[in-house]
């Protein structure tokens, strides 16, 4: 039966290696916060087995700069995209809160910009031999910013709070049936089935662990602790947070982990992308969240910056309302696919760090993916062809269909809605673009199902099994509404399923069906080519083996 | 005139009223729903949504929705901002002092140098500084204020270095007393510089024109014909009749400027209402929007009655009805 | 009739505004409506060479970042920009000098009750309304030509009661009503004609105001993505101002240019009009 376990433990070893990943925020939405903040989100994201470090800093920045090099303390300002909505990390997604929440709060295990899942409160876990208990063991003697210990029973308290009040990440949760707290420092998941996919989702978004001694009989939130005084067990301790101009952060003196060597972190507001980078280019802000499409690239060859390459499982597709008289019909949708030119699209918006993509499930996901099916090149007459199969003729304008294209504006949204716009013109459908700003669009597309054509982008989550998010019935993230019962079997067989040859042989289906109905047109894969100031050193991107995504707690200034 | 002050006062409270009813149905019946933006795409809860509308009173109709906000309101409750969690005054007051400080700063900067500028040229009309000012006032009355922010940025900040990008205050600073004054100072050379720049062109042809205007009056040539010295006619009598127009648009300038500063506030990332309107628009805040409108409609028809107060003193021939 | 046209032709002769405003201005009209002619390539078409500087590949403004020809673009963009401007200034003129001609010539509590009107719309915050309008609705380029006509019309009512309360005393407006003519007919007949002027003056300007609102609101990304308007083709090309200053910059210019050239119309029409002040705005 050991075997059991240590194939189970190998397996979410691989898991945390090469399937996932961490970080961000967005399913549907690009910018699930603000609606400004790129769609691929920024360094908030890690993802991918492909990342690396750019070689030749290997030294400044692989080996995270020992501490000999670097000036102890200091004042790091960190560009943000926009202003958090609260300071409850678990209660909805907010895409600004979660870089700073990562500062002030921890969770059981964290994942890196490198993939990785590593120790965070737990300083490991381990699965029972039928996989369906889950064991973590935490770090002794932590505290809470108020002086409080920190016990198991917060835990417990988050995660069943989160679950009873369903909480935007309670999905994470699906599996479990209860959780325990044999002792002050150890916490038992018990779970319904063998859920392999639990450890990755813990890691990832919306799982920190809140004080339960302040959360207790409160609204979790508009209480204190939600709102105006977060507190957490983690590195930093909330100072202040003015609307709209920054969030304060202070050292934590008393961190259970690693010294922290700032003494300060602001997370400075720049809801304009272009003027955060030149106030980055200025030297006003340290490190930044995201960099415009237009500058990508600009300090590749510059030997005062070490450039981050990364691409996620996040993709940018287009996807159908299934109940329209148009879209709902197949060779529709192929003709579509058949007309959207990816590699030209890439070219017009891509900024060298999205790739136009080409299969069903994210390249990332090497273990997953089917060459098999890939989606089809450009092909006017064949598109063509495929419409008046389906009974459609010209009508006096030269076009078969008149619709609207329904999307939020995000950063280059507009402009790919205009490369699709004129795609489809050339094989006769032609198409209105509409704009609408995030609320509006969540209103008509998500609520109300009142379009025809949408396009989404967003990070899938670590493991491959985010895609159901997209493709399974009722999901969330699946807002036309698409819906095939051996696509929602094939899901569940997979999400218990420990092996990945077996589990691969799921995904291998799923792709064929997705070739055959094309729910979606995948166009991009989305991915972040990312510099450092050489003068900054031990930020996340440095220090894959200690770092969360956005932990900003060994970050310092180089010494000259 | 007690007559006449009471009459705009009323005026200025109906004018308010009809605003900010028009905003309040406006922005209710736009698409987009603040508590399903509140839950999220990820995952929303029926439950948390339900409890969230019932919690805002959005459960209930329009015109109910309309008379417990005015009631709150007159009793000075504002109500709570959805996406803040916090009180819609003390957002207000905490935005509305950095976006006053840029505009009546440029505005101050751009009455004073239009004006001085528009009076020299009138002088001299036709002369080579007259020529050179019309064209330069033509140039920047014609260019986008956004427009002219970015190319502000791009060489004062970017390529020469001599100003910040953008924002009130130097972040790694944490200043105090007067090294925080002198910090916003510094920050404001730049927004204030382009605001001031687009606006002065107004100024600059009002004064120019009345000044001509005057000059061109029976009475002065009278009084040029009784031998009186030019300097003393120019600033005895044409200066001070010149001034009135001048003074006449500057409450009508305000809520313009307001909207200049829309932009300018975009383009340098400066925290004021232009950003929080935003942000409150993209997040359908209602209490938040229907507060900023509330209090920018009040500063403008306070404004505007004012300076028609002031006009009427410093003008004895306007009469009251 | 005959004498105004003299006394135009005559004005063109020494009014060197007007004339130069409405030389730009046919310049303007006459690329707006060959625009099909003139353009050398598709202005939706995406073309290979993307975001290559002016006279490259034969693309005489270069292209814009997603490959498309700024030139076409530019000619098809005048027909947004001038079609914005006209329809938003008529709105405005035609509500403003029916109010107004109104107001003045019926005089009384009607007046009365239009001034206080005027007055209301004088006073609200109108930029954040039709911020607030475009954003939450949607940005069709209709709504914001409407809008925009909407709330820019007091400054014309203002302009066409004085106008008429001065016309009203006339003697020909006396003899009219003398001849049993009926108020309506007076007023269309006599008042808006004669007191027109001043507000064809106010709405060139207005035109200039309505392009670079619309050019504001595509800045801040409430431009209609159907359409080609400068405005939008600024906010487009403003991520790569340093990299490719052409995508933004020639657009700029042409709003620059169509602005003041309303401008200089309007002010040359004002010292028409009243040749003793030169402007009266």
């Amino acid at each position: 039966m050991k075997k059991v376990l240590a194939l189970v433990l190998a397996f979410a070893m691989l898991l945390s290696l090469a399937g996932c990943g961490g970080g961000d925020t967005n399913t549907t939405a690009a910018a699930g916060g603000s609606g400004e903040t790129q769609a691929a989100g920024g360094e908030t994201q890690a993802a991918g087995g492909e990342t690396q470090p750019a070689g030749e800093d290997e030294t400044a920045g692989g080996s995270g700069a020992a501490s000999g090099d670097i000036v102890p303390g200091g004042t790091f300002v960190i560009g943000a995209g926009g202003s958090p909505s609260m300071f409850n990390p678990d209660y909805r997604s907010d895409d600004n809160l979660y870089p700073i929440a990562q500062n002030i709060f921890n969770r059981l295990i964290k994942l890196t910009n490198y993939d990785t899942v590593i120790p965070d409160l737990a300083e490991s876990y381990e699965f029972s031999e039928d996989g369906k208990t889950l064991t973590f063991h935490l770090h002794e003697g932590v505290k809470w910013h108020d002086g409080v210990d920190f016990t198991s029973e917060d835990v417990k308290w988050t995660y069943d709070t989160m679950m009873e009040e369903q909480w935007f990440k309670a999905t994470v949760l699906e599996s479990v049936e209860s959780i325990e707290c044999p002792d002050a420092n150890t916490v038992v998941f018990n779970l319904t089935v063998p859920d392999v996919t639990i450890v990755s989702k813990l890691g990832w978004y919306g799982t920190f662990i809140l004080p339960k001694h302040l959360y207790e009989g409160q609204d979790a939130g508009t209480c204190d602790a939600a709102t105006k005084n977060p507190v957490g067990t983690g590195p930093f301790k909330f100072e202040s947070y003015e609307v709209d101009v920054a969030t304060t952060l202070v050292k934590n003196e008393d961190f259970w982990g690693d010294e922290p060597n700032p003494d300060k972190l602001i997370f400075a507001i720049y809801k304009d992308e272009d003027a955060g980078y030149q106030a980055w280019l200025n030297g006003e802000v340290d490190y930044l969240y995201s960099v415009p499409v237009a500058n990508t690239g600009d300090q590749d060859n510059d030997p005062d910056y070490r450039v981050f390459e990364q691409i996620w499982q996040n993709r940018t597709y287009v996807t159908f309302n299934f109940e329209d008289p148009d879209f709902g019909k197949v060779e529709v949708r192929k003709a579509v696919q058949l007309a959207i030119d990816r590699p030209g699209l890439e070219q017009r918006v891509g900024g060298g760090t999205r790739f136009a993509a080409d299969y069903y499930v994210s390249p990332v996901q090497t273990d997953y993916l089917d060459e098999n099916y890939k989606q089809p090149d450009r092909n006017i007459e064949e598109a063509m062809r495929l419409l008046e199969s389906a009974g459609y003729t010209k009508d006096a304008e030269g076009f078969y269909i008149h619709a609207t294209i329904d999307v939020f504006e995000s950063g280059y949204f507009g402009d790919m809605a205009q490369v699709i716009k004129a795609n489809l013109a050339e094989i006769g459908i032609d198409l209105t673009v509409n704009m609408l700003e995030y609320a509006a669009w969540v209103d008509k597309v998500q609520t109300e199902h009142n379009f025809s054509i949408t396009a989404l982008a967003g990070y899938q989550g670590p493991d491959i099994s985010g895609l159901a998010g997209r493709i399974q019935t009722g999901a969330s993230s699946n807002v036309g509404g698409y819906s095939n019962e051996r696509v929602d079997e094939l899901l569940a067989l997979s999400n218990v399923e420990p092996d990945t040859e077996k589990r691969a042989e799921y995904f291998s289906e799923i792709q064929k069906i997705m070739d055959e109905e094309v729910p979606m047109v995948l166009l991009l894969e989305n991915g972040a080519k990312y510099p450092v100031k050489n003068s900054l050193v031990n930020t996340p991107y440095d220090l894959p083996e200690k770092a969360a995504a956005s932990e900003f707690t060994y970050l310092a200034f180089a010494a000259e | 005139m007690k007559r006449y002050v009471i009459k705009r006062f009323l005026t200025g409270i109906l004018v308010v009223l009809v605003s900010v009813c028009i905003n309040f149905v406006l922005i209710r019946s736009a698409p987009g729903n603040p508590v399903r933006i509140l839950a999220g795409v990820d995952n929303p809860n029926p439950a948390q949504i339900e409890a969230l509308t019932i919690k805002y009173g959005l459960d209930k109709s329009l015109p109910e929705q309309f008379v417990s906000f005015i009631v709150n309101v007159c009793k000075g409750d504002f109500g709570y901002s959805y996406a803040n969690e916090r009180p819609v005054l003390e957002l207000i007051a905490e935005k509305l002092m950095p976006t006053l400080l840029l505009s009546l700063a440029a505005l101050l900067i751009a009455v004073l140098f239009g004006t001085l500028l528009g009076i020299r040229s009138a002088r001299k009309s036709g002369g080579i500084f007259d020529r050179l000012m019309c064209t330069i006032s033509y140039f920047f009355d014609s260019t986008p204020s956004f427009w002219l922010g970015l190319m502000m940025i791009l060489i004062f900040a970017s390529r020469l270095g001599w100003f910040p990008t953008s924002g009130m205050v130097n972040m790694r600073g944490g200043y105090t007393g007067w090294r925080y004054v002198a910090d916003v100072a510094y920050h404001m050379v730049l927004p204030v510089g382009t605001l001031a720049l687009v606006q002065f062109p107004y100024y600059f042809r009002i004064a120019r024109s009345s000044v001509l205007q005057v000059m061109s009056e029976d009475f002065i040539t009278t009084l040029r014909a009784t031998g009186m010295k030019e300097s003393r006619i120019f600033n005895k009598y044409v200066l001070r009749n010149a001034l009135i127009p001048t003074v006449t648009v500057l409450g009508s300038s305000l809520a313009f400027l307001l909207a200049g500063s829309v932009y300018i506030e975009t383009v340098f990332s400066w925290p004021g209402m232009g950003t929080l309107l935003f942000t409150s628009i993209s997040k359908r805040d209602y209490p938040l929007l229907s507060g900023i409108y509330l209090i920018l409609a009040i500063t403008v028809a306070a404004m505007m009655i004012i300076v028609d107060l002031v006009y009427s003193l410093i003008d004895p021939r306007i009469k009251y009805e | 009739m005959k004498k105004k046209i003299t006394a135009f032709k005559k004005e063109l002769g020494r009014n060197s505004q007007l004339r130069t405003g409405l030389i730009l201005l046919t310049i303007l009209l006459i690329g707006a409506i060959g625009a099909p002619v003139f353009a050398t390539h598709d202005p939706f078409k995406l073309y290979d060479s993307i975001r290559v500087a002016p006279g490259v590949d034969g693309f005489l403004f270069g292209t814009d970042n997603l490959g498309r020809d700024i030139f076409s673009q530019i000619l098809y963009g005048a027909r947004t920009s001038l079609q914005i401007g006209i329809i938003a200034a008529t709105i405005s003129a035609v509500v403003g000098t029916l109010l107004g001609g109104v107001a003045g010539y019926f005089g009384g509590t009607v007046d009365k009750v239009i001034l206080e009107f005027i007055n209301i719309f004088v006073m609200t915050p109108s930029f954040f309304l039709i911020l607030i309008i475009v954003a939450m609705f949607g940005s069709n380029i209709r709504y914001v030509m409407i809008v925009i006509g909407l709330t820019s019309w007091p400054g014309n009512a203002r302009l066409m009661r004085a106008q008429a309360i001065s016309l009203r005393e006339r003697t020909f407006v006396r003899a009219a009503q003398a001849m049993g003519e009926g108020r309506a007919s007076i007023m269309f007949r006599h008042i808006i004609p004669n007191g027109i002027f001043p507000i064809i003056a106010n709405t060139t300007m207005q035109i200039s105001g309505a392009i670079l609102t619309e050019a504001g609101l595509s800045f801040l990304g409430l431009g209609d993505p159907n359409v080609i308007s400068w405005g939008q083709m600024i906010s487009a090309g403003k991520q790569y101002l340093v990299k490719c200053p052409w995508i933004s910059a020639i657009p700029g210019i042409f709003v620059v240019v169509t602005v003041l050239t309303f401008f200089m119309i309007g002010e040359g029409l004002n010292r028409f009009i009243s040749p003793k002040m030169q402007s009266n705005k």
